[in-house]
């Protein structure tokens, strides 16, 4: 009786290995989906390596004499940190070789990386072909040298590069007052690398000092531009010159007195201090276009938020509590963060974010 | 009787328990913490802060040109090599800002004699550089000075990624991650910057944990691992402190002239409150709306690099630019205008986001010197141009003939950049005052 009882659940019992083997292929699915995908790729890699082969052969049977005699020519070029010399022998129409006769001003690893190149340029036969990548300007110092050895052309190779401003040039305008009240005042403005903060003297209607009190600027830049203040000084305006190769830090300069006599001067009603007439210029500025489309949309005004990740689960809510009954020690998945691309509206996919985010902390005007 | 009670019960549990499995990795992504199946394995993780490449930390953040690593030969408008993807930044400065590179980003320094030098932080005075192995190097405008009193000129350096990134990994990978990664382990310390005006160095305990802002999952492939996007999280990451949201800034999306002075094409300051999230900035990620205004349906996702893209000044704000390049390709049919956001993530921070609209007046126009641009640099030629070659050392006239045969080549162009043209009589008025007597 037992034993027929046992033969009527041997069929659920069977069902068993079969239930056990769906769990498996659901749970290796989508790791094995990406595995296979990737093979085509890694075949179609194989298959297209002997033909760059075959035709880089080609194109050396193909390759023209050059129009240079026999002989060894030495050129130079700009490398990185200064020029760099090499020998180029021609034999037979074709170059032979490329040899380094200086590069000392470059970086060692750039060099050794651009060396490649001395291969590379008698394989082509030309100094027409691509620098190395992250030795660029090691590379453009020997291609042009070896253009230099060859043609006697001179080739002017694009400096490395240099530092830059904190913020574009600007020049505040200044428009002289009928009288200056006399005191000392102070003012600040950017030259190239930060503020520059001056102070001005005014005595009997007359600018009678100019210190420049703090600068960021390098003082090798700074004591040039600070010949405009004698300038200034002599014809009584700030209206004056930027010093060539100091030209961000003498604007600072200027601009700085500009705004700091600004301070001091004593303007008729009618007359505006160069801070009110810059922002009128703003104004506008912004208006024609809005004059001109009265009935475009207004640009709307940028806004700061913070994201506030919310509570998300990745498991269905009866899992969730099945899964606490089993492992009520392990946290449960719905306390795991949510990702970036769930919350922000990176895809098509994405939360609103309305529902992610929450109100602006901060909000500001553009200028 | 006893029996079938038995077979029934272990048919119910062995169902239950297959249908379980199979749920739970229905229900999670491959590479999603999953506590059930990782208990069943048993399976544990060690979270930490390793040190990223730039690569490493877009590979899969959805970004445009994920997991492209290539360089790029080809200068940007203003000659610097920042068109490449997620390639490691150089610079040749010395003096501009070098430090920055250390508050979030894994600097390196090389010097002139091929010796190279791994940030880690800087002292008050900016004249002693603290190495990430722990030795410390003198400074001074460009010239190293080492440990046994030898000086070296600095050559360039190297901005390579991200060196405090929230990471999972499984620990029985522990000791193999940490023999390939930089890392710091919960209890370290993490530390970074130099205090300059609104920018402050820090010095902070890690504690990751599962809810840390940012966290990415580590996953063994090969002899290398992967990283998963990073996770939005309610933790800081920080021992004994709390999240932090970004409070005070202010938005000045720059138009006109203001825009591009850099090579970028699109340009973000945000000013006000903004130094220490400009000192913990660790990533910036661009998503373009086009004409969605509801910030819905992104057209693209731009991923950044500091000093390519992302830059803090110790008084003029967080500068955020995105350039025309291998990273940065805006969709077919697109020019630029419309709704954008950026999303800002830093160091114990929750996320920032900001959201503004673009015309056509934010988009850079790249500038062309005016004709008094140019005669300002061709004044600087004749003067260079007087000067006798026989007077002066042979190194030194050699300077100034570069400079010079630079200055006319770049008077001879036909399209030629503002920044340009004023950047080079900045170097060539330079060649003219390093002449030495001979």
């Amino acid at each position: 009786m037992n034993k027929k009882r046992c033969n009527t659940l041997l069929p659920l019992v069977q069902l068993l290995p079969a239930v056990a083997a769906a769990a498996a292929v659901l749970f290796a699915l989508p790791r094995t989906v990406p595995v296979l995908a990737a093979v085509p790729e890694r075949l179609a890699a194989v298959v297209e390596q002997p033909m760059e082969v075959s035709s880089s052969e080609a194109e050396e049977e193909a390759l023209p004499k050059l129009p240079y005699a026999d002989g060894v020519y030495v050129g130079s070029s700009r490398g990185y940190g200064g020029a760099v010399r090499v020998q180029v022998t021609m034999e037979n129409g074709s170059i032979t070789e490329v040899e380094i006769l200086d590069a000392s001003h470059e970086t060692k690893q750039f060099l050794r990386r651009a060396k490649r190149l001395l291969t590379t340029v008698v394989d082509a036969q030309s100094w027409e072909v691509d620098a190395v990548s992250e030795a660029t300007y090691t590379s453009r110092g020997i291609l042009g040298a070896v253009q230099n050895a060859l043609t006697g052309e001179v080739v002017n190779n694009p400096l490395p590069p240099q530092p830059k401003p904190a913020a574009p040039l600007v020049v505040e305008e200044f428009t002289a007052p009928s009288t200056y009240l006399d005191g000392i005042y102070t003012a600040e403005a950017i030259g190239f690398e930060g503020k520059i903060t001056v102070q001005v003297t005014v005595a009997e209607d007359k600018i009678t000092d100019i210190t420049v009190l703090s600068a960021e600027d390098e003082e090798e830049y700074l004591s040039r531009a600070k010949r405009v203040i004698p300038a200034i000084l002599e014809g009584q305006s700030p209206n004056v010159d930027a010093v060539s190769g100091a030209t961000y830090s003498s604007t600072g300069i200027l601009n700085a007195v500009k705004l700091a006599l600004a301070k001091a001067a004593v303007a008729p009603a009618e007359e505006t201090t160069p801070e009110q007439t810059a922002s009128e210029e703003v104004v506008e500025e912004a208006a024609p276009s809005e004059a001109a489309e009265p009935e475009e949309t207004p640009v709307t005004a940028p806004t700061v938020e913070v994201v506030q990740p919310e509570e998300k689960s990745t498991v269905p809510a009866w899992l969730k509590e099945i899964w606490q009954q089993l492992f009520p020690a392990d946290a449960p998945a719905s306390s795991e963060p949510a990702s970036s691309e769930e919350v922000l509206p990176a895809s098509e996919t994405a939360l609103p974010p309305e529902e992610a985010e929450t109100e602006p902390e901060t909000e500001g005007a553009a200028e | 009787m006893r029996t079938k009670k038995f077979l029934s019960l272990l048919l119910s549990a062995a169902m239950a328990l297959s249908l379980l499995t199979a749920t739970a990795f229905a229900a999670a992504p491959a590479e999603e913490e999953n506590g059930f199946f990782d208990f069943l394995l048993g399976k544990k993780y060690t979270y930490l802060y390793a040190a990223l490449t730039w690569d490493e930390y877009w590979a899969n953040e959805k970004v445009y040109a994920a997991g492209n690593a290539a360089a790029s030969a080809q200068l940007d408008s203003h000659e610097e090599q920042d068109l490449g993807a997620f390639d490691a930044v150089s610079r040749a400065t010395a003096n501009h800002g070098l430090h920055r590179g250390s508050f979030q980003s894994t600097a390196v320094i090389y010097a002139k004699d091929g010796s190279s030098y791994t940030v880690s932080h800087w002292s008050d005075d900016g004249k002693t550089i603290y190495l990430a192995d722990g030795t410390t190097v003198g400074w001074n405008r460009g010239t190293i000075t080492k440990a046994d009193g030898s000086t070296v000129k600095m050559d360039h350096y190297e901005v390579l990624g991200t060196k405090y990134v929230p990471v999972r990994v499984a620990t029985s990978d522990l000791a193999d991650f940490c023999s390939k990664y930089t890392v710091v382990e919960n209890g370290g310390q993490l530390v970074g910057g130099y205090s300059e005006k609104n920018l402050t160095a820090y010095t902070l305990t890690a504690a990751v944990d599962k809810n840390t802002n940012g966290l990415k999952y580590a996953t063994k492939s090969g002899d290398g691992y992967t990283f998963s996007a990073a996770h939005t999280g309610t933790g800081s990451g920080v021992a004994e402190a709390a999240q932090k949201a970004a409070e005070g800034l202010t938005v000045n999306l720059r138009s006109g002239s203001d825009v591009g002075s850099f090579g970028e094409f699109i340009r973000v300051d945000l000013n006000g409150n903004y130094g220490e999230l400009g000192s913990r900035m660790q990533s910036v990620v661009w998503t373009y709306y086009g004409n969605d205004s509801t910030y819905t349906h992104a057209k693209a996702s731009y991923g950044t690099k500091f000093a390519a893209d992302n830059w803090m000044h110790k008084s003029m704000g967080i500068q955020l630019g995105l350039s025309d390049s291998a990273r940065c390709q805006l969709p077919e049919g697109t020019d630029g205008t419309g709704y954008w956001t950026i999303t800002i993530r830093a160091l114990g921070y929750a996320d920032t986001v900001v959201k503004f609209q673009t015309t056509a007046e934010n988009l850079a126009k790249h500038e062309l010197a005016s004709d008094a641009d140019r005669a300002a640099l061709q004044a600087v030629v004749t003067e260079a141009q007087s000067k006798a070659k026989a007077a002066y050392t042979a190194d030194s006239y050699a300077n100034l003939e570069t400079e010079l045969a630079e200055s006319v080549e770049l008077l001879s162009r036909e399209t030629l950049y503002k920044a340009t043209a004023l950047e080079q009589v900045t170097h060539l008025t330079d060649a003219v005052q390093n002449l030495k007597a001979a």
